[in-house]
């Protein structure tokens, strides 16, 4: 099956390991160790043994496996039939591979470059601003939904073409389909598939208003009605599903990562306040906290063909979990990695994944992040969590901090 | 610091390189970008005064796909 949360029952059925080195020794803080604040213990603790779920599953948390495994060319995003994210067909390009996968990336990658992405950046900065300005006199917010949620959302509607005032639409499909509701997997995907079919009905009205127009406009929609692959238009589902999946990534992952970012640095002034001096440390400082709290935890993947690689034997038809997480924590990789350096020197983080399905937008994620830290630092350079409250944070799936309550100094920096 | 004789180059593994832009985000100087966003290695040698910082680059690549060649 596809990936699903692990727990910590899980974890203590592995048992060619000496338990000795373990956080397990004692499985009740283990388990609690993925709900709190800080699962990173518990992530580098992953990567001790090679280690196979209940389900079958094959738990990948080395960064060296890791970045072997996705390169193999057995190795598939998907089985084509078990779809997550509410998806009726495989979406493009997260659940497709080969050359076909290659062809669409051909023609998204551009959509996406760091030189496309840059030139938006103070588009990105003057909306931070214009955020930051609602709730600077009132010397405390709850960062989640007016900043985090508010300034990717905001830029991502306007990349695509879609209307801003939809947005609690867009929100609230994003949620259901990466969050969904039921207490089974049987109710989580038909919960997801009908949201996912809202979704469609209404991409599918967007699409045909655009296509009567006579212009099709500069955004990305416009670009994909327009765009060429191997010679041919793309066709009317496949520009809806690309849609579908873009408004998912673009709309869940940079407010996870913002709200984790911002939810540490309240929660670490010395560091903070250092970064707060030298701005030019902001482009390693978002490295760092990408790796530290690696918001996209794992990602899943199909094996279509048997094949070793170091201690692993994989078959086909094996689902194995990728957790990004764990080799963001992997002590062979990064040195001291419990530790948050914002200094830190070859940071070859793996959060936007690795091998073809790297993260289509993590030019825009990374832009995004540095914009949105160093803006807010320049308004509000002191901050911290709310007294009497503390920041939650959800650790299934995506992890975010959905409640972060923040405060600082009314007005700001004077 | 490298010296005469030892004259270093940047080379790119085409076959594993996944455009993440690490490289040409930390040394502009040394790698530029294609428009889909892949690297380009710009110069043919590794100047002296930026062999830490092409070295700070090999390291931080997700999919090591960027190392240092003597130049021959």
């Amino acid at each position: 099956m596809p990936a699903t949360a692990l727990a910590a029952h899980e974890r203590a059925s592995c048992s060619g390991c000496d338990v000795d080195t373990f956080a397990l020794t004692n499985p009740a803080t283990y388990m609690a160790s993925f709900d709190e604040l800080a699962p990173q213990q518990a992530y580098q603790d992953l990567g001790k043994c090679p280690f196979t779920r209940p389900s079958g599953n094959k738990v990948l948390a080395k960064r060296a496996d890791i970045v072997q495994f996705n390169r193999h060319p057995a190795v598939r995003a998907n089985d084509g039939v078990h779809l997550p994210l509410g998806a009726r067909e495989p979406l493009i390009p997260l659940m497709i591979d080969g050359d076909e996968q290659r062809i669409f990336r051909r023609l998204l990658d551009p959509l996406f470059s760091p030189t496309a992405m840059a030139s938006l950046e103070p588009e990105v900065r003057a909306l931070a601003d214009k955020l930051i300005d609602e709730f600077i006199g009132l010397g405390e917010t709850e960062l989640l939904a007016s900043f985090c949620e508010a300034l990717p959302s905001t830029v991502f509607l306007a990349l695509l073409g879609l209307p801003q005032e939809d947005r609690h639409v867009f929100l609230r499909f994003k949620d259901s389909v990466v969050r969904p509701e039921g207490t089974t997997r049987e109710e989580q995907l038909a919960f997801s598939e009908r949201e996912g079919e809202r979704m469609r009905d209404y991409l599918s009205r967007v699409l045909d208003e655009r296509e009567a127009r006579a212009d099709r406009g500069d955004d990305l929609i416009g670009g994909l009605l327009t765009a060429d692959v191997d010679g041919r238009r793309l066709s009317r589902p496949e520009i809806q599903n690309i849609v579908y999946l873009l408004v998912i990534a673009g709309l869940d992952t940079v407010t996870a990562s913002l709200s984790c970012i911002f939810g540490w640095l309240a929660r670490n002034p010395g560091q903070r306040a250092a970064l707060v001096a030298d701005p030019t440390l902001v482009p390693s400082a978002v490295e760092e906290l990408l790796r530290y709290e690696s918001p996209v935890m794992y990602g899943s993947r199909y094996v279509t063909e048997d094949f070793s690689l170091g201690d692993w034997q994989f078959r086909a038809g094996d689902w194995v979990d990728v957790v990004w997480a764990a080799g963001n924590m992997d002590p062979d990789a990064f040195d001291d990695p419990l530790t948050v350096d914002l200094g830190r020197k070859k940071n070859a983080q793996i959060v936007f994944a690795t091998g073809p399905h790297r993260c289509l937008g993590s030019n825009l994620a990374r832009m995004e992040l540095a914009t949105a830290v160093d803006q807010f630092h320049r308004r509000i350079p002191e901050y911290w969590i709310s007294e009497g409250q503390e920041a939650l944070y959800f650790n299934v799936g995506v992890r975010v901090a959905y409640h972060l309550p923040v405060s600082f100094p009314k007005g700001g920096r004077s | 610091m490298t010296g005469a004789g030892s004259a270093r180059r940047l080379v790119i593994d085409r076959t594993v390189c996944a455009g993440h832009g690490r490289c040409y985000s930390l040394t502009p100087d040394l790698v530029g970008v294609d428009e889909a966003g892949y690297p380009i290695v710009l110069d043919e040698e590794i100047p002296d005064d930026l062999v830490d910082a092409a070295d700070e680059t090999v390291g931080s690549c997700p999919e090591g796909a960027i190392r240092v060649s003597p130049l021959d």
